[in-house]
């Protein structure tokens, strides 16, 4: 039987390829949007734990607070420290598209205890505090820029930012690996001194106590504020990271309704292939009726090419996937760490091919199995 | 046992177009005792395929009633005829209807997929249908490697692969040269004697007929005997 599920599939050899090449290259297609949309999620689900919350301006990410908050914060119940942070937005000179970097001036005091699903490279931290133009970089950006500039630890390397119009020189001092790997982190007394002191915070980042006191803590710091000239937002990191990826380019619904586009466009292909087959089978299926084969068997003979001609096409697209996106290959310049195959983005682009599979073949294999086997056997061609 | 192995009563058959009913079958009784090999002659459109086509069950009639082997198989489900199907029918037709990407072997296998035998068991079943249609060192052809006379021959193994009560023939050697044809009807000769299958074949040919134990005219949805 499998045989002939098999025979059968094969009959016309360049349609079947074709076939199987357009679910392929459908789902390979669709695999990559899964890809680019489990990044994302698990950019979030990374921040969904943690004991962290950001304040930033009420207004805007875009708009500074007072350095005198910091200390205020600090006072607020359940809070056990605070991190005064600027986005700098470092770029490399003619690689301003290739390499994406979370470069961030920073507090060096609460760096450790704030971020503890980072882990520092031996002697990073005290070198950063002995060496005023320190940054530490995370390793996978390392790697990169070894692999593209030759840099190094040691090197002194110069980096200019669109936000603030201006240059700095990093020494690059020590390495660090957590969730997001395209982090440049540095001094913030350092911008502070080479921006001329101007006391700008662009952020804090705020460890509570205990996750129950996390909406409290939000409360409380933007009741502080509230009426001053810099009134804060405060939000958890999951919250921020909704709102920062948003701001990136909300192109999640894009690439969904692309996706489903995708799944329509593999299913109007393959059922228009196993319409074809059934009305070129029309004499066999009546003779198999004929010797015993009862409609349910006519109709799952069917089906079964249809699945078969469609898990191809997945194992073609959806290995191809999995072969090509490895873990860090294409991150896109560090913005979408996460984008690899995973067992789940497998799983659906799998899930996928069969439920194709079995729509596109079950009209055409009830409509088979209904035919009476005598017209079937009348028609001649 | 009874000796009666078809019992065809009252049997009419009518098709609909618009508005317009057509019989085909009129009141139509027949006995067919077992091991016999009745020859079914007419003219074109006299409704032998539909006779036949109602003895196979793939087709019911408009009203009476079809007895094989004490079964009344008339108003059967179609489940339950497919079943009754596989393991009472054998259908040999005009143009052979072999599955053209199975091998002779698998073609002749396949009514076996619908039984509970082994792999084993099957190939037996399937090395000694091909044996007595002398085709047993084509097993591993495909249609196309074979002679008009030779599918045929493929395609009667499928009939009798089973064991069946009854086989039924629509013109099997309608689409043969001559040489071909009589070696067609020579097996199904031997088929009803040596292995007393009953057979119930359709033919324009008076040669054909003659090689039956009897013949049965059909016209116009009626029938005629005549002398052996
Ligand atoms: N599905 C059908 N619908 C309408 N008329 C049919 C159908 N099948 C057969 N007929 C008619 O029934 C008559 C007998 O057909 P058939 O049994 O094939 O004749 P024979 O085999 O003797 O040539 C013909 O007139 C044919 O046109
Ligand atoms: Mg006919």
């Amino acid at each position: 039987m499998l045989r002939l599920i098999w025979k059968n599939a094969w009959r016309s050899k360049r349609r079947t390829v074709l076939t199987i090449a357009s679910v392929a290259v459908s789902l390979f297609l669709l695999s990559t949007m899964l890809c680019y949309l489990s990044s994302g999620e698990k950019q979030l689900e990374n921040s969904a734990g943690s004991l962290r919350v950001i304040a930033r301006h009420a207004t805007s990410l875009t708009f500074f607070l007072p350095e005198a908050h910091v200390a205020k914060m600090a006072t607020v119940p359940h809070v056990t420290s605070v991190q005064a942070c600027v986005w700098w937005g470092g770029q490399i000179e003619g690689m301003e598209n290739q390499i994406f970097m979370s470069t961030i001036a920073s507090d060096l005091d609460p760096l450790e205890t704030m971020w503890d699903d980072y882990s520092f490279g031996p002697g990073a931290m005290d070198a950063l505090r002995g060496e005023l133009r320190g940054a530490v970089i995370a390793e996978r950006l390392l790697a990169k820029l070894k692999a593209m500039k030759g840099w190094d630890i040691g090197q002194t390397i110069r980096l200019h930012s669109p936000i603030f119009k201006h240059d700095i020189e990093l020494k690059l001092v020590g390495t660090c690996k957590g969730p997001d790997e395209s982090i440049l982190l540095f001094r913030r007394d350092y911008l502070e001194k080479v921006q001329d002191n101007p006391g700008r915070v662009g952020y804090c980042w705020l460890r509570v106590d205990k996750a129950e006191n996390i909406p409290g803590v939000c409360r409380d710091v933007d009741a502080l504020f509230a009426n001053s000239d810099a009134e804060t937002k405060t939000e958890t990191e999951k919250a921020f990271m909704a709102t920062f990826m948003s701001m990136m380019g909300n192109i999640k619904d894009l690439v969904v309704n692309i996706g489903l586009a995708i799944v329509v466009t593999i299913l109007l292909v393959a059922a228009n292939t196993m319409a074809m087959v059934a009305r070129e089978r029309t004499t066999e299926h009546a003779v198999m009726r004929c010797l015993g084969f009862s409609q349910g068997a006519i109709a799952f003979i069917f089906v079964a090419e249809s699945v078969l001609i469609s898990l191809l096409g997945a194992a073609v697209g959806v290995g191809l996937a999995a072969a090509l996106y490895t873990p860090g290959r294409y991150d896109l310049g560090g913005f979408a760490p996460f984008f690899h195959m995973t067992p789940a983005t497998t799983g659906i682009g799998l899930g996928i091919a069969l439920g194709v599979g079995i729509v596109a073949g079950a009209v055409p294999a009830v409509a088979a199995a209904r035919r009476s086997i005598v017209d079937g056997l009348r028609r001649v061609d | 046992m009874s000796d009666v192995l078809v019992e065809v009563a009252g049997v009419t058959k009518e098709y609909r177009r618009d508005d317009q009913a057509i019989t085909v079958l009129e009141q139509l009784s027949l006995t067919i005792p077992r091991g016999d090999f009745l020859a079914l002659m007419g003219p074109s459109g006299s409704g032998k395929t539909t006779l036949l086509n109602l003895l196979a069950g793939i087709d019911q009639p408009t009203a009476g009633r079809i007895t094989v082997d004490n079964k009344v198989i008339t108003g059967l489900g179609e489940g339950a005829l497919a079943k009754w199907r596989s393991r009472t029918t054998g259908f040999i037709f005009q143009l052979y209807n072999l599955i053209p990407v199975l091998t002779a072997y698998e073609n002749v296998e396949l009514p076996l997929l619908l039984t509970s035998l082994s792999r084993a068991e099957r190939r037996q079943h399937v090395m000694h249908a091909l044996d007595i249609v002398g085709l047993a060192d084509r097993a591993k052809h495909f249609p196309r490697q074979l002679s008009g006379g030779q599918e045929q021959r493929v395609s009667i193994a499928r009939a009798i692969v089973v064991d069946p009560l009854l086989l039924l023939a629509d013109e099997p050697t309608g689409d043969l040269d001559a040489k071909s044809a009589e070696e067609i009807l020579t097996l199904l000769q031997r088929l009803n004697r040596e292995f007393r299958k009953t057979i119930v074949m359709v033919t324009h040919d008076p040669k054909a007929a003659a090689r039956a134990s009897r013949t049965l005219h059909l016209e116009k949805g009626k029938l005629v005997e005549a002398a052996a």
